[in-house]
């Protein structure tokens, strides 16, 4: 079978193409069988009206036994022996009529020889001879119409088999027309829902997401045999499409998240002084602008220590940078140590350090805690197995009373530190008095 | 998975239907071409028919060689006999249920039974009785002081005279020479009739033992064949008709006469085919009778074309047999009551047969 419903359907086309040939030549066979027997059943037709002629002329001659009857006889059996010579295609069939009208003939040949010896002969015995051709002729037309009304029969039996044969034929050919085009029909009709049914299959997986479906393409008409495999490239391709699409996302992905790694190693980088771990100079300012904010709010009150090692380009210069690292490192440590989580503890630069008591009520405990600052820090620091001694200068200014501003309390409590170094040892000063001083003795 | 099911179900479902479908169509068609033939014949015994071994037999020598019997469901034996004579006896002494026999013979017959029922005319020549004679300047007329054109120029009025005729006595032969004689309209002159067998007729004419012989075919084909002199047919063309019939016996159609007469009805429809088929093809049903008789080719076309086959049980017969009737009574060939020729002419079967033919259309 044609594996495809455009070969079907082209098939099909040709069938219903025969299919009115055939129901044409059989309407053609049926009128040229009507019509010959038309013209057959009108030429007998004519024959019998030619015989009723001759029948009346015989009835007539009869009657009368004359001469100018006797005439019309053979005038009229010459009309009909013309008209049975006259039609050339029936001559086989009216061969018997024409025997018929020859015997006829040859009576009237014998009646006219009686007629000619009449006179001569005795009377009883021609009127004998005429009496017996009487009887022939009339058995003669009995014979000619039963053979006329034989031939009517005859051509209406043939016409009748002609057109059976022909509907015979012709209904078995558009009986065997119609299966096979009904048989085409349903094959196309089964071959089209199967094709269909997988492409609505594979269509409805697709619309429903998954995009590696395929369509199986065997035992499918050409035409569905293509679509599929037009449908499977497509799917094919959308599937490596989607692929690199998740591969790419991921590796967005990946690169996000680490440049926010990043983004925070940089935001606690730019924080914390990289030395000491303390706040730098700027988160140090952001600090104590965020603590005299708070403060100027609820009316209460700030100290800001200002620090710094003394000798300590001394310390640089002869021990080396290392060992001013380590001091400075040490420091940083023991003002963590000795002060509160919620303190500001940060590095100003070089050895100089700010140390933010938050927010207080009082100050009455300042000179406390600028004392275990400065025993903290004075302690001896431990460098390559030799013991480095060290003094602190201290500077305290005071919000709101000394500074109402960060760079202003921050310069006050510079000044006043420098005011410290005047004394000997370790000291702190917060412009009026010296609030803490330290017992250790400097090596310098 | 479930579509996929569904999908397998309803395929199943439509080829069911599709099935269901062609088997209609089939068995449709089968109802429609299947043959209407009802089985006609049932009885064991065949029915046997005389048939006559003359061309003239011709539909029953056809319709056997097509086996149009069997076809028609009839168990048909057809048994040889020589001449209508004889196949008639054999149908008068119970040997056969049908014979073929010319109406010459069933006139006869009618008078030894009244036992004889004519079925149907099935054959008629209007040629196959002759006058012959091997003297071209013979006529039947007697001739008289008026001379005619055909003779002016002999010699001798006598030697042109028929004297002496050769004829089968009591037969067509006799009865064609008689109602020739009559259709001359002149006296009954000193013609002298010669009683001999067929045979010897065409022996005696050829040896000139008589001027001329009335005889039937074959017998003029002999002639032509043994002689090469001109052979005149003094006869007139027409003035006599043989016919060739189916006949059978008035009992056979009066215990059961439905079926009898339907069943005969039916031969005589297988007849009919017969014929239809010798008128279509005459060249090739010459060819099967002549096989059939063993005789040569040209002996059945020399007649041939003189027979007008046809089914026929008119008027014509029946005066046929009237008119030899009262002819043989004449001759006192015949004795007793004439019978009622009517009654001897049976029509039931073929007018059945005809009524079926249109009805089966």
């Amino acid at each position: 079978m044609v594996k495809s419903i455009n070969g079907k359907l082209i098939i099909l086309l040709c069938i219903s193409f025969i299919f009115t040939l055939l129901l044409s030549f059989s309407f053609l066979k049926i009128h040229s069988a009507q019509h010959k027997t038309t013209e057959t059943l009108r030429y007998f037709s004519d024959l019998q009206e030619n015989i009723d002629a001759l029948r009346s002329q015989l009835w007539l001659f009869s009657q009368r036994q004359d001469q100018a009857s006797l005439q019309q006889v053979v005038l009229s059996h010459e009309s009909l022996s013309q008209l049975l010579i006259t039609q050339n295609i029936y001559t086989q069939s009216v061969f018997n009529l024409q025997k018929l009208t020859d015997d006829m003939g040859s009576l009237l040949t014998q009646e006219q020889a009686l007629s000619s010896q009449s006179s001569t002969s005795e009377n009883s015995h021609v009127t004998q001879a005429q009496q017996l051709l009487r009887y022939r002729y009339n058995i003669l037309i009995e014979n000619m119409s039963e053979e006329v009304a034989y031939l009517n029969q005859t051509t209406l039996d043939s016409n009748q088999i002609a057109i059976t044969s022909v509907m015979l034929y012709s209904s078995l050919g558009l009986i065997l027309a119609a299966i096979i085009v009904l048989a085409m029909n349903f094959s196309i009709y089964q071959r089209f829902k199967i094709g269909f049914n997988r492409m609505k299959l594979g269509i409805h997986a697709l619309s429903k997401g998954e995009i590696n479906h395929k369509i199986h393409a065997k035992n499918l008409d050409e035409e569905f045999r293509l679509l599929a495999s037009f449908f499977n490239q497509m799917t094919k391709k959308l599937e490596t499409t989607m692929v690199s699409k998740q591969e790419l996302e991921q590796e967005v992905n990946r690169q996000t998240s680490e440049l926010e790694k990043q983004k925070q190693q940089l935001l606690v980088l730019s924080e914390k002084d990289h030395l000491t771990g303390l706040m730098n100079r700027r988160a140090l300012e952001r600090a104590l602008d965020n603590v005299i904010n708070d403060a100027h709010i609820s009316g209460s009150k700030v100290a800001l220590f200002f620090l710094d090692i003394d000798n300590f380009k001394i310390i640089n210069d002869s021990i080396g940078h290392d060992a001013g690292d380590t001091v400075l490192q040490q420091v940083a440590q023991r003002l963590q140590e000795c002060t509160r989580k919620a303190d500001i503890v940060g590095r100003l630069g070089g050895d100089e350090f700010l140390v933010c008591l938050g927010t207080i009520e009082d100050f009455d405990q300042i000179g406390h805690k600028a004392q275990s600052i400065l025993d903290s820090v004075s302690q001896p620091i431990e460098f390559n197995g030799n013991k480095l001694s060290i003094t602190t200068s201290m500077g305290v200014s005071y919000f709101p009373f000394q500074a109402r501003s960060r760079d202003s309390l921050i310069k006050r409590a510079d000044q006043y530190m420098y005011k410290a170094k005047q004394f000997k040892g370790s000291c702190c000063y917060d412009g009026q008095e010296v609030l803490a001083q330290s017992n250790i003795k400097a090596h310098g | 998975m479930n579509s996929l099911l569904n999908n397998v179900r309803k395929n199943k479902g439509s080829i069911k239907l599709a099935i269901l479908f062609i088997s209609c169509v089939t068995l449709s068609l089968i109802l429609l071409l299947s043959p209407t033939k009802v089985a006609i014949q049932t009885e064991d015994n065949p029915f046997k028919i005389g048939v006559s071994q003359t061309p003239l037999s011709a539909p029953f020598i056809i319709a056997e060689h097509l086996s149009l019997f069997e076809k028609a469901n009839l168990d048909v034996e057809l048994i040889a006999c020589f001449g209508g004579v004889e196949c008639s006896e054999a149908l008068i002494n119970d040997q056969v249920d049908f014979a073929t026999a010319s109406e010459s013979v069933v006139m006869f017959k009618s008078y030894q039974t009244h036992d004889i029922a004519l079925l149907t005319s099935f054959v008629q020549s209007s040629n196959d009785l002759k006058l012959l004679t091997l003297n071209e300047n013979l006529t039947i007329k007697e001739s008289v002081s008026i001379s005619t054109e055909s003779n002016s120029n002999s010699n001798s009025n006598s030697n042109n005279n028929l004297r002496k005729v050769g004829i089968v006595k009591g037969s067509a032969s006799e009865y064609y020479f008689d109602t020739l004689l009559v259709a001359q309209g002149g006296n009954k002159r000193d013609i002298e009739k010669v009683y001999l067998s067929p045979k010897a007729l065409v022996d005696a004419l050829i040896t000139r033992q008589v001027d001329a012989i009335s005889i039937w075919e074959p017998y003029g084909y002999q002639v032509k064949m043994l002689t090469n002199n001109t052979i005149t047919n003094l006869g007139i063309q027409g003035i006599y008709q043989l016919s060739f019939n189916l006949i059978s016996k008035k009992s056979y159609f009066s215990p059961s006469s439905s079926t009898k007469t339907a069943q005969t009805a039916v031969i005589i429809d297988v007849l009919e085919q017969a014929i239809q088929w010798i008128n279509q093809h005459p060249e090739t049903a010459m060819v099967i009778v002549a096989k059939h008789l063993d005789v040569p080719l040209n002996q059945i076309k020399w007649s041939w074309n003189d027979y007008i086959f046809r089914l026929s049980i008119g008027n014509s017969l029946l005066s046929s047999l009237q008119t030899q009737s009262h002819w043989a009574k004449q001759q006192g060939l015949v004795k007793g009551k004439e019978p009622e020729f009517r009654d001897v002419i049976y029509k039931q079967p073929f007018e059945q047969a005809k009524s079926s033919k249109e009805v089966s259309w």
